[in-house]
C-alpha cells in the first residue's frame, strides 16, 4: 500500500514554481503560433486521493476541447490541454484564417487542436525535463470535443489504474486579443512526485549528499 | 417529504434518496453510472463507479470506486433501507471511450463487470445507454424512475 503524505507549503510552492516554469515555455510558443501576447498563471496545485481530484480541480458541464496525453520515462502521469469551445474557435480562426472553418466537429479542426495542444504540451514537458535534468517525452494526442468533467473523469481513470493518490497542476493561459484562454493539466503518480521532490530538493540544497562525503568515506 | 432536492454524486461515490428527490452525476466518461430503483418502495439508488474489479485494487476501503463491489454494497444498502432486492430494476449509463488510445477499455470493461455482478445478484436490467465515444451527465428521478442522460452533441434522452 501507497503510504499516505501530505505535501508542506514550502513543497507546493516548488511544485507552483515548476509549473510556472511549464506553463510560461508553452506560452511563449503559443505567442508565435498566433502572433500575439500570452498571459499565464498557476492556479493550483493539490495532492490527493485520486477519487477526489475532480472535486479539486472543480469541472463543469461545459463543452470544451481537451486533448489527452501521456508522460513517459522518468515521470509517470498525463497532461490535459483544454480550450473552451469559443477559444477552440478563434484559435481555429486565427491559424486557418478561414470564417466557415468554425465547426468544432470537422476532423480538420479537431486535429489542429490536438496538433497546437501537442506543440503546448511539448514545450511544458521539455522545459521541465531542461530544467530537472530528467529524461520525458509525451505520447501522441487524443482530443476529444466534450463536457470537460467527463474528459477529466476519464484521464483520472486511467491514472487509477496505476496510482490510488495523485499530484494534479492547474495553470491557465489567456490571450486577450483573440479571446483565447485554455487550462493545461498535469497528473502524476505519487512515485513521480517523489522522484520530482527529490529532484527540486537537490538542486536547492547546495550541500552535496552524504554518500558522496568523502569523510564518510573515510570512516567506511 | 416536503425536501425536493437534487443530490450530487460525486466520482467514486454513490447515494440512495426516497421519492421525490433527484441524484445526480455529471461527467460518466469510462466511468459507469449505475441505478437502481425500487418501483413500490420509490426508494432509489445512484452510484458511479471508476473501475471494473476491486480485486486488483491496492486500495479497498471505497467500494463505490469499483464497479463490481459499489453494486454489492447499493443493493446491501437500498435492501437495509427497505427496498427488496426482487424488484430492483436497474440502469447502466456510461462506459464510453472518450479517446481513440483506450488500449485499456475501461468502459468496456466496467460495462462486462456490472452485467456480471448484477445477473450474479439476481437483479434485472431494464434499460441502459453504454459504450460509443461520448460523455454522458445522468439525473435519476426517483417519483417516475426515469433516468435523464445529457450529452453535449448528441441531445438528451429519458431511458
Amino acid at each position: 500500500m501507497e503510504k499516505i503524505r501530505s505535501l508542506s507549503e514550502f513543497e507546493y510552492g516548488a511544485l507552483k514554481e515548476i509549473g510556472n516554469i511549464g506553463i510560461g515555455n508553452s506560452a511563449v510558443s503559443l505567442s508565435r503560433l498566433v502572433n500575439s501576447l500570452v498571459c499565464t498563471r498557476v492556479l493550483d496545485t493539490k495532492f490527493g486521493l485520486i477519487e477526489n481530484i475532480p472535486k479539486i480541480a472543480g469541472f463543469s458541464e461545459l463543452p470544451v476541447l481537451g486533448t489527452l496525453m501521456r508522460i513517459k520515462d522518468d515521470l509517470n502521469g498525463y497532461i490535459l490541454v483544454f480550450f473552451p469551445e469559443n477559444s477552440a474557435r478563434s484559435l481555429c480562426l486565427t491559424l486557418s484564417g478561414e470564417e466557415e472553418k468554425r465547426d468544432l466537429t470537422n476532423p480538420m479542426n479537431l486535429s489542429l487542436i490536438e496538433e497546437v495542444s501537442h506543440i503546448l504540451a511539448g514545450t511544458y514537458i521539455t522545459s521541465l525535463a531542461k530544467f530537472l535534468k530528467l529524461n520525458l517525452s509525451i505520447s501522441t494526442p487524443y482530443a476529444a470535443y466534450d463536457m470537460s468533467d467527463s474528459i477529466f473523469n476519464s484521464a483520472v481513470t486511467e491514472m487509477s489504474c496505476i496510482a490510488d493518490f495523485a499530484l494534479i497542476l492547474d495553470a491557465e493561459f489567456l490571450i486577450k486579443e483573440n479571446k483565447i484562454n485554455g487550462n493545461i493539466l498535469t497528473l502524476l503518480d505519487p512515485e513521480s512526485l517523489n522522484h520530482l521532490l527529490k529532484k527540486i530538493n537537490s538542486m536547492i540544497d547546495q550541500t552535496p549528499c552524504t554518500e558522496y562525503e568523502p569523510s564518510n568515506y573515510e570512516k567506511l | 417529504m416536503a425536501y425536493s432536492g437534487i443530490v450530487m454524486v460525486g466520482i467514486g461515490d454513490c447515494a440512495i434518496v426516497r421519492s421525490p428527490v433527484k441524484i445526480k452525476t455529471s461527467g460518466l466518461g469510462s466511468c459507469l453510472g449505475i441505478t437502481l430503483y425500487d418501483r413500490q418502495e420509490k426508494i432509489g439508488g445512484l452510484l458511479h463507479t471508476m473501475l471494473p474489479n476491486i480485486k486488483e485494487a491496492r486500495i479497498k476501503d471505497n467500494p463505490a470506486k469499483f464497479t463490481d463491489a459499489g453494486i454489492e454494497y447499493l443493493v446491501d444498502e437500498i435492501i437495509k433501507k427497505g427496498g427488496s432486492r426482487k424488484k430492483l430494476e436497474a440502469k447502466i449509463v456510461g462506459g464510453a471511450s472518450m479517446f481513440e488510445n483506450s488500449h485499456m477499455n475501461i468502459g468496456e470493461r466496467n460495462i462486462k463487470s456490472a452485467k456480471e455482478t448484477l445477473t450474479k445478484l439476481g437483479v434485472s436490467i431494464i434499460a441502459e445507454d453504454t459504450g460509443k465515444n461520448y460523455g454522458r451527465t445522468i439525473i435519476f428521478d426517483t417519483f417516475t424512475g426515469d433516468l435523464l442522460i445529457k450529452t453535449v452533441l448528441r441531445g438528451d434522452k429519458v431511458i
